[in-house]
């Protein structure tokens, strides 16, 4: 199976942010179709149909997401764009912010006809000033055009959108830390019940996708649901995003349907291991999902699924490559730490674990480490994952594991020799 | 009616109780840091986890699934969730003692400790610490954190408190009582992750008037009260409830005393007047207590036993016409009631009054500007005193008169009070007073100038009755045993009763609330 | 010592309020954008600018100091004209950003979040910036730099030192 760019197509042109170029190419047309001739309910029908998962990590279905919402729900309702990509690894969304905006506008325009939803925002992270400043053009562009602010394309419908620069927080991702961090406070996760569906931003209705889960809707509306589904796996529909990087010769952004072979992407697109030398690891969807050795990628292929199987998760798709001369102990070293740097420090067993995993870490990797500390992370990730607000603790507390389970001996040996 | 099952026992309730507060009055104890029942829910500190399940209802039949043995199934929950947050709905089971929930009681426990300095020896708090008592109920009795402890620069946060964040489990009670009941801003979450620290703005300070509350409810001791800072390990202390005497509203509040010496007042629940809380003003205010107290009586300067020091205030009294009587809106009920008929009765004049202060002249029931429990009346009983017709008659001079002028009266009666110190010169013109009588639980300069000078009880060391600014009638008990040769006021006057022939034989306070159908 | 908006700021900042309901919840949204606005004027956040920021946005000091105090890319403290931010997590880290952050810090002769005594340089390790691809990147104030080499680093230096 190659590539199949849906969402990617043409991207590479240099034209690709314009929304001329963009409409010139089949642009725009999903929405056309979606405000004249479907009903909401009807887009609905065929983005259930899709399998559409959401793209951000969870895999939550999106029309099911999408059908959570009380169109008839008197009063102000919004429309949320996660582009807080911040899952080490990941690096798919600021393909599709930077150069092709309108494919995740013209998405979200039609989310928010099916949802009957009244302004959206676009939360883009901190550091992403320049995608910022090119989804800012688009959506000038999309004014210009006809296609955000009243009536658009003469339909009656009306809906604003806007960008939102977020400051360095990971935790913005989670959708309820996200909603906070959109209200001018701070990113902490909120307590749920109730979900955003019924109180999200400023207390309204609200619903929160990614961009590339918004970004699959104009071809869901062209070509219809089943056309998508059918692109993937029977529970994973239609084409992903991978982000591989690392020790691969060709890093960079593939578009495959799921399902697709592991062997493919990691060798006929992405080139396999860099300069030839021999595969230790592949980390498959962010830094938050186990790791799995070679022998365990034997029959995996791209999807939810498969995955799962080997033991570890599809997540954002960010697979990050490690040859054999990676020091597992600085890796996750390095991973703890940023963990530590990034809990938002609200409930206890996250802000007490994620730096004690550190410290532990810390002295493991500096030769202070004993046998005892690998058995500490097991008993204490135990009282973390289940006992937190959000999915934070068992994000850092499973790449903890699992490398010290999967390559237990070379943390045993920098506790037994040192750091040489 | 709706039922629950919380560890095997059922529990009817109604509306929409919280599942820590439902569990408390079933006798079953939810160990919680964050929640708070007068706050909003935080759900940070993990510690009352609960195990959620419902009923299995066969999705088709809507009959219940039943085990082998008959027994209802019941689904538990994947993780086990937050007994603060938890909504309770009918048929749901919750275990708050399972195996699982005590591992992970355990867990969280652990956590908390991990970075706490364990610095109990010279920890104001300790004897008084929630974390304490969960670490020894619930804990691991070793921890296996060996890494460095978290440090925390420290911070001046205010003159009240004493911050020591070290200690701080970061459950945010002190930040959401500042926001959510005192109204201010002054003090939230700063920074983030494990560095996050409940904190004033750089260089700011908490100013309102219930900081003190912010120490209470802190369960460690991460905010401590300044004035209370290294005075006494609280288990030496014995306690005692009373209410609040600094102000019109009447708080209820418990004294901590040791060798009759007053250590700190704290709030006492009661749902009609200060429900948790009590401000800073009243707080401190116990020093009074402490400081300056009158244990015997005197006369013209002299030290008097108390039946020379009653007869020459009679004989006073029976030779003056024209008598003013200064009372104390300090005094009980009781007192007031007796005092008002011993000058319609026994000495009669209409020179009487209570109104030392402003407020009470307006007869004003107000709270200060911008007080959550604070009443502009200093003065705990001034509808008692008032109730009880403690004002001037037909063409008789107010308090104020009296002070001002009291040469002009052939005896004067003065009730001196702590407020009427505090107000400084107030008191200024009473050397000039013909056959000065005082009554007062503190000494003062008049001591020497006076004919007669009683010690009295404080409060604190009687029982009584105060009416504060709502009408809300509170009886008190002594919380200390009186000084010395210390009489109650009431006492005073009822033996002076019976010295110039008119014996009301109210003797005692049981006596006086039933004689002035006081209630019991 | 006081902090205001220049006319330019303060023009973007009306532009932005547009962006969000006129009730106090949608003012208090304007605390991050007011902040960013703020920091590209001022190079960091001090407490002049949090009042001012608490004054514009009608919310109080203390919240939006813990609003800034939360974020990682609020400076506290002042930093350099050119601010080196080197990404050393996974990708980064696996592709040469230690080595590349280590020798920026020899060659201006600082530490990891330090800044040269001529206030020209601050240099930060963060943590992913979520263009592993192009590992290793270095963000130089807004931009990125990706496929960043050392002597793609030492030029940029040079060109940021004139």
């Amino acid at each position: 199976m190659p590539e199949k760019r849906i969402i990617l197509d043409k991207i590479e042109d240099k034209h690709s942010p314009n929304i001329d170029f963009y409409r010139g190419n089949g642009g725009y047309e999903a929405l056309k179709k979606a405000l004249t001739q479907m009903s909401p309910s009807q887009i609905l029908d065929e983005m259930k149909a899709s399998n559409l998962r959401g793209r951000g990590g969870a895999g939550f279905p999106v029309g099911v997401k999408w059908s959570f919402i009380n169109r008839t729900f008197p009063g102000p309702k919004y429309l949320i764009c996660n582009a807080d990509e911040g899952e080490p690894g990941t690096f798919k969304d600021r393909e599709i912010l930077q150069k092709k905006p309108h494919i995740m506008i013209e998405g979200m325009i039609i989310g928010a006809y099916v949802m009957g939803l009244d302004a959206g925002y676009i939360y883009i992270r901190g550091e992403f000033y320049e995608p910022i400043q090119a989804v800012d053009k688009a959506i000038r562009e999309a004014y210009d055009a006809g296609i955000l602010g009243k009536d658009i394309m003469g339909s009656g419908f009306s809906f604003d959108l806007y960008t939102y620069r977020g400051a360095g927080a990971y935790i913005c991702g989670e959708e309820s830390s996200l909603i906070n961090s959109l209200e001018g406070k701070r990113g902490l996760p909120r307590l749920r019940p109730p979900f955003p569906a019924q109180v999200g931003l400023y207390g309204r209705p609200s619903t929160v996708n990614n961009v590339e889960s918004f970004s699959a809707v104009p071809s869901i509306i062209n070509n219809g649901g089943k056309w998508y589904a059918g692109l993937g796996t029977p529970k994973s529909g239609g084409t992903k995003l991978f982000s591989i990087s690392g020790h691969v010769n060709r890093p960079g952004v593939y578009e495959i349907p799921m399902g697709t072979p592991w062997t493919e992407l990691f060798n006929d697109m992405a080139g396999g291991v860099k300069d030839g030398k021999k595969l230790k690891a592949v980390i498959p969807g962010g830094s938050s999902t186990p790791v799995l050795r070679p022998e365990e990628l034997d029959g995996m292929t791209m999807d939810y699924e498969s995955v799962q199987s080997k033991g570890s998760m599809l997540g954002s798709g960010a697979v990050i490559v490690l040859d054999e001369t990676t020091d597992m102990v600085k890796l996750l070293y390095r991973i703890l730490h940023f963990y530590a740097h990034e809990s938002c420090g609200q409930c206890t067993p996250c802000r007490e674990g994620c730096d004690w995993y550190y410290d532990i870490i810390s002295r493991i990797r500096h030769g202070k480490g004993r046998l005892e500390d690998l058995d500490l992370f097991e008993r204490l990730a135990k009282n973390i994952g289940p006992n937190t607000i959000c999915a934070f603790g068992d994000a850092f507390t499973t790449p903890a594991l699992s490398f010290t389970r999967k390559f237990r001996d070379e943390f045993v040996e920098y506790i037994k020799n040192g750091n040489k | 009616m709706a039922k629950i099952t919380i560890d095997d026992k059922v529990i009817e309730y109604s509306g929409n109780p919280n599942l820590i507060e439902l569990a408390k009055e079933n006798g079953i104890d939810i160990p919680h840091f964050c929640y708070h029942p007068a706050l909003t829910i935080s759900g940070n500190c993990r510690m009352c986890l609960v195990e959620v399940g419902t009923l299995c209802k066969n999705q088709q039949t809507g009959e219940y699934e039943k085990d082998d043995k008959g027994n209802i199934k019941v689904n538990f929950m994947p993780k086990p969730q937050p007994g603060c947050y938890q909504q309770v709905s009918d048929g749901m089971v919750i275990r708050t003692n399972s195996e699982r929930i005590i591992e992970a009681r355990k867990g969280v426990l652990e956590f908390t400790l991990a970075n706490h300095p364990l610095d109990c020896p010279v920890c104001d708090q300790a004897g008084e610490c929630v974390l304490q008592d969960y670490s020894f109920q619930y804990g691991f009795s070793r921890s296996q954190f060996i890494e460095k402890k978290r440090t925390y620069k420290k911070n001046e946060i205010s003159p009240v408190l004493t911050q020591e964040m070290n200690r701080c489990i970061h459950c945010d009670r002190c930040a959401r009582f500042t926001t959510e009941i005192a109204g201010e801003s002054s003090f939230a979450r700063t920074w983030r992750g494990n560095k996050m620290e409940l904190s004033v703005l750089p260089g700011g300070t908490i100013t309102h008037n219930y900081q003190g509350n912010m120490a209470d409810i802190c369960p460690v001791g991460a905010l401590t009260i300044t004035d209370f800072r290294f005075k006494s390990r609280v288990w030496f202390l014995n306690y005692g409830v009373t209410l609040c005497t600094s102000c019109g509203k009447g708080c209820s509040v418990m004294t901590s005393h040791k060798k009759g010496k007053v250590f700190r007042l704290k709030p006492v629940y009661n749902e009609k007047v200060n429900t948790y809380w009590m401000c800073d003003h009243g707080r401190l205010r116990y020093r009074f207590l402490n400081e300056s107290r009158k244990s015997g009586h005197s006369a013209g300067g002299k030290k008097a036993n108390f039946q020379s020091a009653l007869s020459l205030a009679a004989e006073i009294l029976k030779a003056s016409k024209n008598i003013g009587v200064i009372a104390s809106a300090k005094e009980s009920l009781e007192t007031c009631m007796v005092l008002s008929r011993f000058f319609r009765e026994v000495a009669p004049t209409a020179h009487v009054d209570y109104r030392v202060d402003d407020a009470q002249v307006r007869d004003d029931r107000s709270l200060r500007p911008g007080e959550l429990l604070r009443a502009k009346d200093p003065y705990p009983n001034s509808f008692g005193a008032r109730e009880a017709g403690l004002l001037p008659g037909q063409g008789g001079a107010t308090a104020i008169d009296i002070l001002g002028a009291p040469e002009k009266f052939d005896a004067v009666v003065l009730f001196i009070d702590d407020h009427i110190i505090e107000a400084g010169d107030r008191l200024g013109n009473m050397s000039k007073a013909k056959n000065l009588i005082v009554l007062s639980p503190f000494e003062s300069s008049l001591d020497s100038t006076a004919a007669v000078s009683f010690a009295t009880r404080a409060y604190s060391e009687t029982s009584g009755t105060y009416i504060n600014i709502d009408g809300i009638r509170q009886k008190y008990c002594p919380v200390l045993p009186p000084l010395g040769d210390a009489r109650d006021s009431w006492d005073i006057l009822n033996q002076l009763s019976g010295l110039m022939g008119k014996s009301f034989g109210l003797d005692s306070i049981g006596k006086i609330r039933s004689h002035f159908k006081l209630g019991d | 010592m006081s902090f205001a908006y220049t006319d330019v700021s303060m023009k973007e900042f009306q532009e932005l309020q547009k962006n969000f309901p006129g009730d106090a919840k949608g003012k208090m949204s304007l605390v991050i954008p007011a902040l960013w606005l703020s920091q590209r004027q001022n190079g960091w956040i001090n407490g002049d600018v949090v009042e001012y920021v608490a004054g514009l946005t009608g919310t109080e000091p203390l919240h939006v100091w813990g609003v800034a105090t939360f974020y990682s890319m609020f400076n506290k403290e002042p930093v350099g004209k050119t601010l080196l931010q080197f990404c050393t997590n996974i990708s980064c880290g696996l592709l040469g950003g230690n080595e590349l952050i280590q020798h920026a810090c020899s060659r201006l002769g600082i530490e990891k979040g330090g800044t040269t005594q001529d206030k020209k340089f601050t240099i930060f390790e963060v943590e992913c910036l979520g263009a592993c691809g192009t590992a290793p990147v270095v963000q130089v104030n807004d931009t990125y730099h990706e496929n960043m080499t050392m002597e793609k680093l030492d030029s940029l230096i040079d060109q940021m030192s004139s």
